[in-house]
């Protein structure tokens, strides 16, 4: 019983050391919200909480939106994990500047 | 545009730059009040802006490209959207991007009007302010 107990308790360990805590910036406000991180799968889709994170602050179009962390551009087709997004990542979410050349 | 709405669209704006927002993004929030929001963006060159929304949204914000003490921006711009200028309106180097004032009242972008834009996600003040920054960081090493 109780090694049961202990190897569920190190599976439960080892599935969060492979979560990251996800929080996007948008210029709409902060998801989930200004003093939490979501918790993810690193194998999770980006896209996916991008697409929660518009939902909850009710933005509509993001066609030509970009995902940024540290300010490299990261591909929201991808998961976490493939972006090498590990541990914390704070998401700065917003659309493509256009423009220039006057 | 009636100045007590103008004010209405500034501040349910730039309600999102919060405390918490600013520290995340790496901003200093030196003024919110209306019309003028100004903001330093830290870098290893930091960027102080300052955008006026008189008008807004019926105008996109004018935006002042300036040193981190307020003064004028004096030093080198890497070029694309940080143009050295002088723009013909206000004589200074200037933001050339879609959602600055200056952008849409230059002679070579006067058929790109501000109604393509206005009421888009992402174009209000903090969205415009969050495109220069992150132009900024990625073109300013």
């Amino acid at each position: 019983m109780d090694q049961a107990l202990d190897l569920r308790a190190e599976e439960a360990d080892k599935r969060k050391a492979h979560d990251v805590a996800v929080v996007v910036i948008t210029p709409k406000g902060i998801y989930p919200d200004e003093d939490d991180f979501r918790r993810v799968a690193e194998t999770t889709v980006i896209a996916e909480v991008l697409k929660a994170a518009a939902d909850k602050l009710k933005i509509t179009n993001t066609s030509d939106w970009i995902a940024k962390v540290d300010g490299r551009r990261i591909d929201p087709s991808k998961t976490f994990k493939n972006e090498k997004l590990s541990c914390i990542a704070e998401i700065e979410y917003h659309k493509h500047e256009g423009g220039g050349g006057a | 545009m009636h100045e007590s709405l103008a004010r209405i669209n500034f501040e349910h704006d730039v309600a999102a730059l919060s405390e918490v927002f600013a520290e995340r993004q790496k901003l200093v929030v030196h003024a919110r009040s209306y019309p003028m929001l100004d903001v330093t963006v830290e870098h290893t060159k930091p960027l102080r802006l300052r955008l006026q929304g008189d008008s807004f949204d019926e105008l996109p914000p004018a935006i002042e490209l300036l040193n981190s003490d307020g003064a004028s921006w004096s030093g080198p711009l890497p070029g694309g959207i940080f143009h050295a200028g002088p723009h013909p309106i206000t004589g200074k180097p200037f933001v050339c991007m879609r959602g600055a004032r200056e952008y849409h009242t230059h002679s070579s972008h006067l058929a790109d009007k501000w109604d393509n834009y206005r009421g888009q996600d992402g174009m209000g003040i903090v969205g415009i302010l969050m495109q220069v920054a992150s132009v900024w960081r990625r073109d300013v090493r």
